[in-house]
């Protein structure tokens, strides 16, 4: 009888050191399939982004924002393409705001690959938005992945509009035009000019760098000095 | 029984008047009051009666000798103490305690070195009488102990092995300060540490020092000397490394560096950083005016600006004017002005402010040096900023060594202006029709001048009085201060406030035991 148990016992731990041994790991055993992701910073972990041309410089022409595809699977030893579209009963974009690649390839060993849209600022953009539906759909190589992650939408504009608290920042900036509005902010990168929260000091320091961007605007551009939409020569 | 009752209740109570008619004459052994006598603490004819009720400050000696009469002066035993103003009880665990006085001498004599914490006292001189028990005290209510940092004096920039300290220096000469007295290592001794870095300059700014080494700029609380910010808090957005100089006047405080002027108005709301570069095709130099205005009568329709600077690109004097974005450019010159404000023929080795808010400026130029005499302070701007008629522009030609002169100061309260080459030190003044520098210190073997230094405008009557130069022994590792009582307007030694008020009969005096000074400024 204590044979018996001994062998038991034996077995019942043989039993769990074996049991120990088997590998937890989860794997993806489906056909592979890519997920898109917009930088956090942006779409702050949402398929969708909203951006501004506003708070940049004047000169800044296009945004280029990259967006990171994840194979959902094994990496291989050769490269793979996944393909995008461009949802057109999504989109309102045309051709000249925005590129972005039809197809994206990940290199081989790879899982992950990061790709370019570039978001552009045309005039019309002052006084519109526009949005970018981009979907991932099938190729060769990949499936498309999880529905949360198989688009993204893109949204921006470069529209101004008087800031409710102008009559404050008369004293640092002057009377309202929307290009000298445009200008200050670009030169600024400041989105809002908070007078409650921003001490004279503050305020009348942006008010010194915007001086100083407009003379060297003016004198990089002596035959064509800043204007307003009015004609009006700018001044601070 | 009853009547026995009331005639022994009666008995009782006509003996109580008898015993409160007796004199009971005792056994005792009585003094009379003038035998026992009063203690008396008076201050009549105590020459600093009042130094206990003047604001001290943390290292000076104070000393006091009240007058004591009593007819046992055997017997008496004295005592200082302080306690802080008001006085009141703190918790101590769960009881409410009245801390402990300090006690600040057991001599009858007060000889004292102020180390209480800084703050409004009371103290108290307590004369005993140990044998008979009786007891007197004196009391002065609200001194005041200043804060570390906020006493007026002279504030010195040393180097010692190659990181910077500031001493504090106070002289007789300048009455303002009090006395003499020096405190070496007056940051370090406060803060544990010296500023890394060899020393660039140091100035006074509303209410703060600003210290610049070669490593990088401070604000310094006049409390104690506490760093408030270094050069990247100074500024919104902070600019290469690069100061130059800096001053406050007219409630804003005036920086340049790396060429570019920089304001901060303290009578605004700030965030106690400095603009970005105002705007303009400049160059500024290492000049800040001291006085660019006044209240007191001003002319009408003066220039009224609020800072003025050199601009070496244009070689001309920019004035900026209250809050704006960029300089702005004096009226054109007229032909017949005797200097051009507006462009000068060479870049000035050295400008200062000199005599009432006149500027100098030191220029090179056709081979002979020269003084140039303008004026921006409370004058109106008609194309003609000489500053002193047709002797606007002097020649310096008999100055010795001005050519290779490294230091130079003024002082608004006079017209003479001093200067020094690395072994001599001079003085010229334009109003006397002198031609040649008199020569005021000569270093002997092994010393090197590095710095020079005049009294500020403030403090009469010897304002502008003081004339400092900065000596450094190569041998010994030691700085010294070599003190004179000037003219102001001949720039030359004399001894007229020194004796009269210092009891001063020496000039120069000269002081030891100094660091390598590289600059210094004055707290008034």
């Amino acid at each position: 009888m204590k044979t018996v148990k001994i062998i038991a016992l034996l077995s019942f731990t043989s039993l769990i050191a074996t049991t120990s041994c088997e590998n937890n790991g989860f794997y993806y055993r489906d056909t592979p399939r890519v997920r898109i992701e917009a930088p956090y910073e942006w779409a702050l972990g949402t398929d969708s982004l909203e951006f501004s041309f506003v708070t940049l410089p004047l000169d800044v022409a296009e945004k280029e924002i990259f967006v990171s595809l994840f194979i959902m699977g094994n990496a291989t030893d050769h490269d793979r393409n996944a393909n995008l579209e461009i949802v057109a009963g999504k989109t309102t974009a045309t051709a000249e705001h925005y590129e972005c690649p039809a197809q994206v390839t990940i290199p081989a060993g790879s899982i992950k690959t990061d790709f370019p849209v570039i978001l552009k600022r045309t005039n019309d953009l002052q006084e519109k938005t526009v949005r970018l539906y981009i979907h991932v759909i099938e190729s060769e190589s990949f499936k498309a992945g999880v529905t949360e992650q198989d688009h993204l939408l893109f949204k921006w504009n470069d529209i101004l509009s008087r800031p409710n608290n102008w009559n404050d920042l008369t004293e640092f900036f002057g009377d309202f035009s929307l290009e000298k509005y445009r200008f200050i902010l670009s030169v600024t990168g400041v989105s809002k000019f908070d007078t409650a929260a921003m001490s004279w000091a503050e305020l009348n320091n942006y008010r010194i760098k915007v001086k100083t961007a407009l003379d060297e605007y003016n004198a990089s551009h002596p035959n064509n000095p800043l204007k307003d939409e009015n004609g009006q020569l700018i001044e601070f | 029984m009853k009547d026995l009752i009331k005639y022994l209740f009666l008995f009782m109570a006509l003996s109580t008047f008898f015993f409160a008619c007796y004199d009971d004459k005792g056994n005792y052994d009585y003094l009379t009051s003038e035998e026992v006598g009063d203690i008396k603490i008076d201050t009549i004819g105590v020459e600093n009666r009042y130094i206990l009720l003047t604001t001290l400050n943390i290292g000076d000696r104070v000393t006091l000798d009240l007058n004591v009469t009593y007819i046992y002066p055997e017997n008496l035993k004295y005592y200082w103490i302080a306690y802080p103003y008001p006085y009141g009880a703190v918790q101590q665990g769960n009881a409410m305690v009245y801390p402990p006085a300090d006690t600040l001498g057991k001599e009858k004599k007060l000889d004292w070195t102020v180390n209480l914490t800084p703050g409004w006292w009371t103290y108290n001189f307590v004369v005993e009488d140990t044998v008979r028990g009786l007891k007197s005290s004196y009391r002065f209510q609200y001194g005041t102990i200043a804060q570390p940092g906020a006493r007026s004096g002279v504030y010195i920039l040393s180097e010692y092995d190659g990181q910077t300290d500031i001493d504090l220096y106070t002289s007789s000469l300048c009455l303002i300060f009090g006395g003499d007295s020096f405190t070496p290592h007056y940051y370090s001794s406060l803060q544990g540490t010296m500023l890394p870095g060899k020393p660039l300059f140091i100035g006074f700014g509303q209410d703060y020092y600003y210290v610049f080494t070669e490593e990088n700029g401070y604000r310094l609380n006049t409390s104690g000397l506490t760093l408030m910010d270094d050069f990247s808090g100074m500024f919104y957005d902070v600019p290469s490394y690069r100061p130059q100089a800096v001053r406050y006047i007219n409630s804003g405080e005036f920086l340049i560096n790396n060429g570019k002027l920089h304001v901060l108005y303290t009578n605004r709301a700030n965030d106690r950083k400095f603009s970005a570069p105002i705007a303009g095709n400049y160059q500024a130099g290492n000049y800040l005016s001291q006085m660019t205005r006044t209240s007191y009568s001003p002319v009408a329709d003066a220039i009224n600006a609020d800072q003025i600077i050199f601009d070496e690109q244009n070689l001309a004097f920019r004035p900026y004017f209250s809050a704006a974005t960029s300089l702005s450019q004096f009226k054109s010159t007229l032909p017949d002005a005797f200097v051009n404000a507006n462009h000068f023929p060479a870049k000035p080795t050295a400008i200062f402010s000199s005599n009432g808010g006149q500027t100098y400026s030191i220029l090179q130029h056709g081979g002979k040096p020269y003084l140039y005499i303008t004026n921006f302070y409370n004058v109106v701007d008609d194309g003609d900023l000489s500053g002193n008629g047709i002797n606007s522009i002097i020649d310096l030609s008999g100055c010795a060594d001005i050519g290779q002169a490294k230091y130079f100061c003024s002082s608004t309260a006079g017209s003479a202006f001093f200067y020094a080459t690395d072994k001599t030190a001079y003085s010229f003044t334009p109003s006397s029709g002198q031609t040649d520098a008199v020569t005021i210190y000569e270093c002997e073997t092994n010393e090197e001048i590095t710095c020079l230094q005049q009294m500020i405008s403030g403090g009469f009557p010897t304002q502008g009085a003081v004339f400092w130069v900065a000596v450094w022994n190569n041998v010994t590792q030691e700085g010294k201060l070599v003190e004179y009582e000037i003219d102001p307007y001949s720039g030359t030694p004399r001894s007229q406030w020194g004796p009269m008020f210092g009891g001063i009969t020496q000039n120069p005096r000269i002081f030891t035991g100094f660091g390598k000074i590289k600059s210094m400024t004055i707290k008034s």
